[in-house]
């Protein structure tokens, strides 16, 4: 029998603040340890946290954007544990009163339909340090250049149903915050890090089962691990009548498990209490309203309008606003060439975007400019060279080392859309394999590429396309 | 003091929750130290004792003092990282000059 | 005999170069040199820093320039503001190594006024208790009796002030921390209005509550620290954002049409008879400056001391979390593991009224007794507040006794916290309310001062002020000294 998996996730967003949710440091990764964790941060006696405003604002837009309340209200508290990377002893979270509640964020599942998934909460709060081991050495030392990075904890609904779908739902969440330019989505540096809840129960109609918390998960592909594992091992617990422990667990990337923590990790008493230092954040609506009135497309109008402006499918429109640099990339190099919306789509999603990914290098660093591809683009629409020699030209750009007339003059590349010129490797051609012309008149059609294939070896697949067909055809047949 | 201890009615907390509240604290107690402040703990727990009688469920806890939301901080940075790096060091017995981490036992990584 | 003028004095002095900001504040050193080693009211004396502010500030007077009205005048400071490369310890084995690298805003304040400070004055630990018999660095005395307590926690300044070793110290204030002193030492002190001074800087007890303020011999005085003092700080976002009136300008006012409420929960049985009748004999000098008197309740006031000891360790055991002993402070030798640098860092840097008070708190936080303690003290700390707007819609004021006793001899309380907690009865609902609350002289007896006790509405300082200063202009006890000190 199938069991049902009940996913919810915990997404810590890290804002793109200049400087930290409670004081003035910078929040620049990978300074040297502990240089960007002043007074407050380092929580000396004394001090107080200070809210930086612009972390209201990024978080009012991730609000709005996910059709979410807005709080006029909301509260600090202090989350209390004691670990060497949490200064103050505490945690300024938001517990009770978050500043955003409920929302949405539809995502697309299998036969083109969309689930709405719903939000429970997102909250604000500051992020921990970190600590390393010594290597070799009985000893750990603290780095508190990340304590008080600004984070938004966003919370779905527990309605996630498999791995997939969960992976999906980050990856829209992903795509959304990039979008409202509230984070900068590098999950290698944690700036987009989640925990996932999962319990597993025999049909919709069934309670929810135990719940296991898994954190700190910072990669799609380790999500999808980790809930899958998961999912396996709460099935296997139940088709052995073991019990299923309320626990939180971490996951092993490398043996692809996930493993329980030391049960005094979960024995944590928080005592939340509302923070006295930070006076309740009250929003006013003359906020709300100026945010709203300069929020960016959001990915699915983006989506609709690339299905509209530039009559896309929506499967491509899909795949070039997954991103909000590449759909902006897409539109620049639509502005400037002649091809049609189509092939420049293709192009990009195609050529462009496997390129990407092959080498891992992102869309904003790209070798080939908006500008270089639409020309490139150009000279294939205006048959200066083949869509085939465009995939030479595209690797040569890639290297960044010339334009495409450079490129195509140096390598010879442009095509042969003179008939004379054509023609006189067409009757070569001819020439060269008579016996093979006698069975195409006979009757032979298909030997019709054979010599298209010969023509192309001899003129390097120059030849312009249309023009070898049409001509071939009538030389042959003479 | 001791009498205190030895006085029954005035035993109003455990020495598991006494030690298990000295935990969450981050306090080690001695023995003698658990006892007083077990005692004083009682004497304290009586005191609050008179707050029972007194009826405010109808009360709604709030917070601000003010209906008028405080300023908040532009997002600005106001700091200099070589100037932090020698203010810990002066402040710190325990920062580390040549790593730049702050030193302490090894934080033993949860498995 | 500079240390028997008061600051309005001193400023004239000072401006008309009757002497100098050196030759004062030499005269202040001299006289903590003599008399402190009694006291113990100074935890550390900043001699060379002070002495080098004075000149700075005798070149400021020299030249001429507009001067505010403590330039070149030494006050101490409780070592519970955080002094740049000076040592700041809020009295404990915890910090008593620290050196922060910056200055509270209180500290900021008084440098751009360019004031002195002469020292940083003892106190309970962290502010914790009410005779100064919590220090790390050890006892202070009462100056009017040397065998009892100045009173705490602000009991350093408090003593120094007495003694005049100062003409005027800070103190802070979370549940009558300077009120309390100042009774017991025969001065006068305020609290102001949560919100009125900035706590940036100040080490934290119990944030909601804690609230800076000065310590001097008359309200005139006060009124010319709290001047300096008062203000909205960019670094506190829980400072009033509300504009600082001239204290000194209103204080002269006609008391004429007064009216003043007299707490009947504040003159019950508990009250020592000799304190209620030097409070009968000052209410009728306001009385005859036109004061009106009627009885109010505060029918709550009584639940206000649990409630104290409810929310205020809950709060101290939070914000002393941070004493880790992972990156500043006390770190035990050698710790076997993180846990024991935790626990041992903590158990042998805190006193014992700390821990007591850092166990209650996370208690009374924890799961399961959060409704119970936390969240039900929060509603009572609400209906006090709301006893007080009742009463504040009949009278201008308060007026009351600041404690229930005198001074108390040394040794005499510590084995009893609880009875400690209960001296706090009169100061606590003014902290829990967030209202201003001031202590001034009233009498004494056996050579013990006896203090009194004004509450006012919310930032009704001037208003408090100008009454306290009415009295002063009518009476004397402000201006007595402990005879050994008189010289």
């Amino acid at each position: 029998m199938p069991w049902q998996p009940v996913i919810g996730l915990e997404v810590h967003v890290q804002l793109k603040t200049k400087s930290k949710i409670f004081s003035p440091a910078p929040t620049v990764f990978g300074a040297e340890p502990n240089v960007q964790a002043n007074v407050v941060d380092l929580a000396l006696p004394g001090v107080l946290p200070f809210l930086n405003d612009e972390v209201v604002n990024m978080a009012i837009k991730f609000g709005l954007g996910a059709h979410a309340t807005i709080n006029k209200r909301s509260v600090f508290a202090r989350k209390h544990y004691f670990y060497p990377d949490l200064p103050k002893g505490y945690q300024i979270s938001q517990n009770k009163f978050p500043i955003i509640s409920g929302g949405y964020i539809d995502i697309p599942v299998a036969n083109d339909k969309i689930k709405r998934v719903k939000l429970t909460r997102a909250h604000l709060e500051e992020d921990a340090g970190k600590s390393i081991h010594y290597e070799g050495e009985n000893k750990s030392g603290i780095d508190l250049n990340r304590a008080g990075m600004p984070l938004l904890e966003i919370v779905s609904e527990p309605e996630l149903r498999s791995a997939s779908e969960a992976v999906t739902f980050l990856k829209t969440l992903h795509n959304l915050v990039q979008y409202l330019d509230i984070c900068d989505g590098n999950m290698q540096e944690g700036s987009f890090r989640c925990d996932a809840n999962i319990s597993i129960r025999l049909s919709e109609e069934h309670e929810f089962g135990t719940r296991v918390e898994i954190k700190n998960i910072n990669s799609f592909k380790f999500v999808e691990q980790a809930i899958n594992y998961e999912i396996e091992r709460q099935t296997d617990c139940i088709k052995h009548s073991e019990e299923i422990v309320q626990e939180t667990r971490l996951f092993d990337s490398a043996q692809k498990v996930t493993k329980s923590m030391r049960s005094k990790e979960n024995a944590h008493d928080y005592r939340y209490f509302a923070e006295p230092d930070l006076p309740p954040l009250l929003i006013e609506q003359e906020t709300i309203d100026k945010i709203r009135h300069s929020m960016p497309e959001l990915p699915w109008d983006k989506k609709q309008r690339f299905i509209e402006q530039y009559e896309l499918s929506d499967y491509d429109a899909a795949i070039l606003t997954a991103d909000k640099n590449i759909a902006y990339y897409f539109e620049n190099v639509c502005k400037e060439t002649k091809a049609s919306n189509k092939i420049t789509a293709n192009w990009i999603a195609g050529e462009l975007m496997g390129q990407l990914n092959k080498t891992g290098a992102s869309i904003k660093n790209c070798p080939i400019s908006a500008n270089y591809m639409a020309e490139m683009l150009d000279k294939i629409a205006d048959g200066t060279i083949s869509g085939k020699i465009g995939k030479t030209v595209f690797e040569e750009l890639w290297l960044g080392k010339q334009t495409v007339a450079e490129i195509i003059s140096s390598k010879g590349l442009s095509q042969i859309s003179d008939p004379k010129e054509l023609e006189q490797v067409i009757q070569e051609i001819i020439n060269k394999f008579p016996s093979q012309v006698g069975e195409y008149k006979s009757g032979k059609d298909k030997l019709f590429g054979f010599f298209v294939g010969q023509v192309m070896q001899v003129t390097k697949g120059r030849a312009n396309p249309g023009l070898l067909q049409e001509m071939l055809k009538n030389l042959l047949s003479k | 003091m001791q009498d205190d201890a030895n006085n029954p009615e005035k035993k109003v907390i455990s020495d598991e929750e006494i030690k298990k509240i000295a935990q969450l604290s981050m306090l080690n107690l001695n023995q003698d130290e658990l006892e007083m402040l077990k005692t004083d703990f009682g004497n304290t727990l009586k005191l609050f004792e008179t707050l029972e009688k007194k009826d405010v469920d109808s009360v709604e806890v709030s917070y601000e003092s003010s209906k008028i939301s405080q300023p908040r901080r532009n997002d600005e940075v106001l700091h200099d990282n070589k100037t932090q790096k020698q203010q810990n060091a002066d402040t710190s017995p325990y920062f580390n000059k040549k790593t730049g981490y702050f030193d302490v036992p090894p934080v033993i990584e949860t498995e | 005999m500079l240390h028997k003028l008061s600051l309005k004095q001193l400023h004239d002095g000072l401006k008309n170069k009757d002497f100098t900001s050196k030759e004062l504040t030499g005269h202040y050193l001299d006289r903590i040199a003599k008399h402190d080693v009694n006291l113990n009211s100074f935890i550390s004396v900043t001699s060379e820093h002070a002495l080098a502010q004075a000149q700075e500030a005798d070149k400021i007077i020299q030249r001429g320039e507009q001067t505010g009205m403590l330039t070149g005048i030494p006050i101490a400071q409780k070592d519970i503001f955080c002094t740049k490369g000076i040592k700041t310890t809020c009295c404990s084995k915890i910090l008593a190594e620290f050196t922060p690298p910056y200055d509270a805003t209180v500290i900021k304040k008084y440098q751009e006024n360019n004031s002195i400070m002469i020292g940083k004055t003892n106190m309970d630990e962290f502010a914790m208790g009410g005779s100064n018999e919590n220090s790390y660095f050890g006892l202070c005395a009462n100056p009017w009796d040397l065998t009892r307590v100045p009173g705490g926690s602000s009991g350093g300044s408090a003593s120094a002030v007495a003694a005049r070793l100062c003409p005027g110290a800070t103190g802070t204030d979370t549940g009558g921390s300077i009120r309390q002193p100042a009774s017991f030492c025969g001065i006068s002190g305020i609290k102001p209005t949560y919100g009125r001074i900035s706590r940036y800087g100040m080490i934290a007890f119990a944030s909601s509550l804690d609230q800076a303020g000065p310590m001097a011999p008359s309200a005139e005085d006060l009124a010319i620290m709290l001047q300096a003092m008062a203000g909205k700080d960019s670094q506190d976002m829980t400072s009033a954002n509300i504009e600082v009136p001239n204290y000194l300008s209103y204080i002269n006012e006609s008391l004429k049409g007064k009216k003043v409420g007299l707490p009947k929960e504040f003159f019950q049985d508990g009250l020592d008879d000799k304190i209620r009748s030097k409070i009968e004999d000052a209410i009728e000098v306001l009385k005859q400056q036109g004061v009106e008197f009627v009885e109010i309740s505060l029918p709550n006031s009584v639940l206000a001391v649990p409630t104290y000891y409810i929310i205020g360790p809950c709060e101290a055991s939070s914000n002393l979390a941070r004493y880790d002993g992972v990156r500043y402070g006390y770190r035990t030798n050698n710790p076997k593991n993180l846990e024991s640098l935790y626990k041992d860092s903590r158990a042998e840097g805190f006193g014992d009224e700390v821990k007591r008070r850092i166990l209650i708190g996370t208690y009374a936080l924890s799961s399961g007794y959060y409704d119970a303690y936390y969240q039900k003290a929060q509603k009572i700390r609400k209906v006090i507040k709301e006893d007080f707007d009742k009463a504040f819609e009949k009278v201008d004021l308060i007026l009351g006794p600041t404690t229930p006793s005198f001074a108390y001899k040394i040794g005499a309380m510590t084995k009893d916290p609880v009875k400690m907690y209960l001296g706090d009865i009169f100061t606590i609902p003014a902290n829990l309310a967030g209202l201003p609350g001031m202590s001034i002289p009233v009498g004494f007896s056996n050579n013990m001062p006896i203090g009194m006790q004004l509450i006012g509405k919310a930032f009704a300082e001037p208003e408090m002020l100008n009454m306290a200063h009415i009295y002063q202009q009518n009476t004397d006890w402000h201006t007595q000294i402990p005879e050994k000190y008189t010289t």
